[in-house]
């Protein structure tokens, strides 16, 4: 469902990202994981097509983000890093704004809308400006967003940064029911290692703009003796150091 | 283009989702009251049009815009929601293209809250719908051209206020750089090229061209073609952040300068060279060739050399000018393609700089030279135009002035028609009175003798016997003893598309062959009138039998014997040049130069059915103040004053003058012709304004006569009369355009109605002042000259009197204005009111619901 093959992007002389590929089928969950500024955000933009990756080319559904870019951005929900969003609105706005624009219309249009408030336990704030909004229901928004016009792929830059345990427990749970119950292809990338382990079929870890490791949760977690998971990152991610 | 939809609607909700949208409608709309209605006090100037709105707009639209547009990406890009913004499924030029539209959307509707003054000028006065839906057109895409160039400098920067500063400055330089002392700024500090560059896109060229009343397609492509450059800007910049690198913005950015200069070197001179695709929405079509025009040039006899005097960049020192520059020399090769016939007219343009060849011929012509109050090469502006034919004579225009801006098609095309048939023309004349032989010396009348020099006259003593063929023009003055024979003949003459002057009179005075001058009541209105009834019927025009007409405002004054004081002649009035226009505003080319006309006991013109195909137009009229008054009133009352005693005013203004136009039927059962031209006729109901005695006095030097001078304008109304129905029908046919003054009609109809209403009472009120103040002089004497108190309190009773009567002469005097100064106070007020009551309008409707 989602490919990256071998995209690489320079800032200047900044090497962001080198060459990373990856693959995401359907029902799958991979988590995106490495240290901050390895290039995962670089990354995912490069294969939303908010960025245009100097090398290599990814693909949503087939289609190449780099040739078919809206087909591609048609089938994909996006939560960027920080859940940007338009601050003056609120979540019911928002979200009547993305249906028209992913051409939702009608009873089709209410009935995405419920579900992503649903999914993203909205309703209390549904009329609230979004600026008025804590940090994480900001998120919450994001991911209403994201997943309003039921894409196949979906990409979630740190979606449980800012939550409470709680929220974050209930998220995870919603994640891994879009990936098991509605086969959707699923991107999370994270630099919070518990996640990986209670969200993830599958793991690729970043570092300095490289992959590093790719594998299951217990493969990754077997890389040392110890099998605790943040020593392997430790010792994945500093052996490149 | 379906994702800008869903954009345009986010933002436009967004931009009136803020507070700072309301402050922004209401400050522009207070601002926009105060410029054009205090500053440029739109009311008091009484004209029915919105220029000092769009003299304003350019300014406004310079600050305001900017505001609307400074966050339109720069705030996505500082917040991060671009990154949500481009991962959707849309193209980048639907997102530029529906952030753009949201953007001159609202400003469209704060140029909405500027509505309110069209409403005003077309309430208080007659404007002209057209040239302001025009002038709205223009605006609308300034605002447009401002919006594009402002989303593209905020897609440049992260920083709203960046973007702000940054647009104004941009806006500023496409908006003046035309102007000669910016420019010559720009010149020294950006390099000649670049100033050149920044005037060539110019906003205020197109737009004050849009604003005169003409779209054109130039201007119209031109405003397209900046939008979509800013535009295609926008774009290029978004498309280059996507790519991640600044550096790799250069291609983008170097392709938009690319453009931008394209647009600069090829496209201007190609748009300028667009001809057709002009819509002219002024009410008179100001900016047309009309078909009479065009069929001068077609018919030219001769060919004709037009030599255009222009100073170049004297004229480009004032924008307006060199806007109506444009317009002329537009004008003029419109003649030159409209010359389709055996005959050409040849145009050369000619710079008359300081010591140039072309200098030295211009001022031999005679070509006015206006002194411009600038230095050096720019101290003198010449515009103006020499024809010449291949026989060698010569007309000209001593100079083409923007306040004349109507006439000059006509006068191009009787230049254009004298030229191009330089034999004299033939003038028939048909009178009862001895007009060619009459005058001083057995000479003819004034009128003709001073003609000669242009026109030949023929006498046509017997017109029964038919009107010669080769007549020109039939000047018929006093008809006093015109069968139905000689009748007929005219009237054949005009069915077959003649052009006719005719001079008839209730009464004149000039005619005294039939006056029994022994009973001077009776003989005074014997048999002195002159009138073709049946053959004006057949126009639809009418002369009102036995009547004149009498105007208090128009009649001639002249001082009392007494030297108290001044007799007002009602029924001899005097023309002045403000008294030309008829009731549309419009003035007459035959007329439109003259100063002052003066008629003797004129005759009113009434037109009736006029048949299809004819057009009957005013040439000149009475004033409001008039009536039309039984000669047999005159007969008897002789005095001036007596005679206003019967005077009342109707307020309706009469013709004293019409000009008949088209393929008009017979009165006399002629045959009409099965080619029939349209005549041309000019209806004169006054003899006497022809007549010597009228309008020559005498012209004494040291006490001794020399000779006549004239008083008036008379004899240049005849031949310029002569001239234009001797240019035929076609030329007769253009009309000037554009409208000299559009004046605030219902305010002056208030004044006069408030005047005419407290006259008495002001009268009276004068008069009891001069009482009291000269018994209060008298009792102030007695004390000082006897000593002797009046008692204190009579003195005090005479002097409240007279403060009392003071003040209510000032009421009176107030009164006549209150109405008219309560009316326009009121309206500036509801104009201050309405436009920040419809923002809080707007406010309610997008204000959130809380929910």
């Amino acid at each position: 469902m989602i490919q990256i093959q071998e995209v690489a992007k320079n800032f200047g002389a900044l090497c962001a990202v080198g060459s990373v590929s990856l693959e995401v089928a359907p029902g799958e969950v991979l988590g995106l994981l490495g240290p901050n500024g390895a290039g995962k955000s670089t990354t995912l933009r490069m294969l939303t097509g908010f960025l245009a990756p100097d090398a290599g080319t990814a693909s949503i559904d087939g289609h190449d983000i780099r040739e078919d870019r809206l087909r591609a951005q048609a089938c994909l929900g996006y939560l960027p890093e920080g859940a940007p969003s338009w601050e003056a609105m609120t979540p019911r706005e928002l979200f009547r704004f993305l249906s028209k624009v992913h051409g939702l219309a009608g009873d089709v249009a209410i009935a995405r809308a419920a579900a992503a408030t649903e999914l993203a336990d909205l309703n209390a704030v549904l009329d609230q400006p979004i600026d008025t909004l804590s940090k994480g229901l900001r998120r919450r928004v994001g991911l209403g967003a994201a997943v309003l016009h039921d894409p196949p792929a979906l990409v979630l830059d740190e979606p449980t940064d800012g939550l409470d345990p709680n929220q974050k427990r209930n998220l995870r749970r919603n994640i891994r029911a879009l990936a098991t119950d509605q086969h959707k292809a699923i991107i999370v990338s994270t630099h919070i290692l518990e996640e990986v382990s209670a969200l993830c079929d599958r793991l690729v870890v970043i570092a300095k703009g490289a992959v590093v490791f790719t594998g299951k949760p217990s493969e990754f977690a077997a890389l040392t003796a110890s099998g605790q998971l943040d020593a392997a990152f430790r010792q994945v991610t500093e052996d490149r150091a | 283009m379906n994702g800008a939809l869903p954009i345009w609607g986010r933002e436009l909700k967004a931009l009136l989702r803020t507070p700072t949208a309301y402050l922004y409608l209401i400050t522009f709309s207070l601002l926009t009251n105060l410029l054009v209605l205090g500053m440029s006090s739109l009311f008091t100037r009484g004209q029915a049009d919105l220029a000092p709105l769009f003299d304003a707009l350019p300014w406004l639209a310079l600050l305001l815009t900017p505001a609307i547009t400074m966050g339109l990406w720069s705030e996505e890009l500082r917040s991060g929601s671009i990154e949500l913004l481009f991962t959707l499924p849309l193209k980048t030029g639907e997102v530029v293209a529906g952030k753009f539209l949201a953007a001159w959307t609202f400003a469209l509707i704060a140029l909405g809250t500027t509505l309110t003054l069209l409403f005003s000028v077309s309430y208080l006065g007659e404007a002209d719908t057209g040239a302001l839906v025009a002038g709205y057109i223009g605006s609308a895409l300034l605002l447009g051209a401002f919006a594009a160039l402002g989303a593209f400098v905020s897609t440049t920067t992260r920083s709203t206020p960046a973007a702000f500063v940054l647009s104004v400055a941009l806006g500023f330089l496409f908006l003046f750089s035309d102007v000669a002392s910016i420019r010559e700024v720009l010149e020294g500090t950006l390099g000649a090229g670049a100033a050149s560059a920044f005037a060539n896109l110019s906003l205020s060229a197109h737009f004050e061209a849009i604003g005169r009343g003409v779209v054109g397609l130039d201007d119209l492509l031109f405003f397209c073609a900046f939008i979509a450059l800013f535009l295609l800007g926008s774009v290029a910049v978004l498309e280059a952040r996507r790519k991640g690198s600044p550096r790799k913005s250069l291609g983008p950015i170097a392709l938009f300068v690319a453009l931008f200069l394209g647009l600069n070197l090829g496209a201007g001179p190609a748009l300028a060279k667009l001809e057709s695709g002009r819509v002219d929405f002024t009410e008179a079509g100001l900016y047309s060739l009309s078909e009479g025009s065009r069929k001068v040039a077609q018919k030219l006899g001769y060919d004709v050399t037009l030599d255009v005097y222009l100073s170049r960049s004297t004229s480009k020192k004032s924008p307006k000018f060199a806007g109506f520059a444009e317009h002329m020399l537009d004008l003029v090769d419109r003649f030159g393609r409209a010359a389709t016939g055996e005959h050409r007219i040849h145009i050369n343009q000619r710079d008359p700089v300081p010591y140039s060849e072309d200098e030295y011929e211009a001022q031999f012509a005679g070509l006015t030279r206006q002194a411009t109050g600038l230095g050096g090469v720019d101290a003198n502006l010449y515009f103006g135009i020499i024809g010449t034919n291949s026989v060698g004579d010569t007309r000209r225009i001593a100079f083409l002035s923007p306040d004349r801006e109507g006439r000059i098609e006509y006068e191009l095309a009787r230049i254009l028609q004298e030229l191009g048939h330089p034999e004299r023309p033939r003038v028939g004349v048909i009178s009862s009175l001895p007009v060619l032989t009459g005058g001083l010396a057995g000479r003819g009348w004034q009128v003709i003798e001073s003609a000669r020099g242009s026109f030949d006259f023929k006498d046509i003593p017997d017109p029964s016997q038919g009107i010669p063929e080769n007549i020109d023009v039939l000047a018929v003055i006093h008809p006093r003893d015109l069968d139905d024979a000689g009748r007929k003949a005219i009237d054949a003459y005009a069915v077959a598309g003649g052009s006719l002057l005719i001079a008839l009179d209730p009464l004149a005075e000039v005619d005294t062959e039939e006056m029994d001058k022994s009973d001077s009541a009776a003989g005074y209105v014997a048999n002195r009138h002159s009138q073709m009834p049946r053959l004006l019927e057949a126009w639809g025009v009418e002369l009102i039998q036995r009547k004149v007409v009498a105007d208090r405002e128009l009649g001639l004054r002249i001082p009392k014997s007494d030297g108290v004081g001044e007799l007002n002649n009602v029924h001899v009035m005097e023309l002045g040049p403000e008294h030309l226009a008829t009731e549309d505003g419009s003035i007459d080319p035959v007329t439109g130069s003259l100063g002052r006309l003066l008629f003797w006991t004129a005759g009113n013109l009434i037109t009736t059915s006029i048949p299809e195909g004819v057009t009957v137009t005013p040439l000149l009229q009475s004033t409001g103040a008039s009536m039309n008054l039984d000669v047999s009133i005159l007969q008897v009352v002789k005095d001036a004053d007596a005679l206003l005693a019967y005077f009342v005013a109707d307020g309706e203004r009469r013709n004293l003058a019409l000009r008949v136009r088209g393929k008009v039927p017979s009165a006399y059962e002629n045959e009409v012709p099965a080619d029939q031209q349209p005549m041309t006729a000019i209806v004169v109901s006054d003899v006497d304004l022809f007549s010597d005695s009228t309008w020559l006095g005498v012209d004494e030097r040291n006490g001794v006569t020399v000779g006549l001078k004239p008083t008036a304008d008379n004899g240049r109304f005849f031949l310029e009369a002569l001239g234009d129905l001797a240019s035929g029908s076609a030329v007769a046919g253009i009309r000037p355009k554009g409208r000299y003054t559009r004046p605030f009609a219902r305010l002056d109809d208030m004044r006069r109605l408030a005047g005419e209403k407290i006259a008495l009472e002001l009268k009276q009120a004068q008069v009891k002042e001069q009482e009291l103040r000269a018994a209060r002089v008298k009792a102030d004497t007695d004390l000082a000259a006897t000593g002797v108190r009046t008692s204190n309190t009579k003195t005090r009773a005479l002097r409240d009197e007279l403060i009392r009567a003071q003040d209510e002469l000032r009421r009176l005097q107030f009164e006549q204005n209150e109405e008219v100064d309560q009316l326009l106070s009121k309206m500036t007020k509801l104009n201050l009111l309405i436009g920040p009551s419809l923002a809080g309008l707007l406010f309610l409707v997008f204000r959130r619901r809380k929910g």
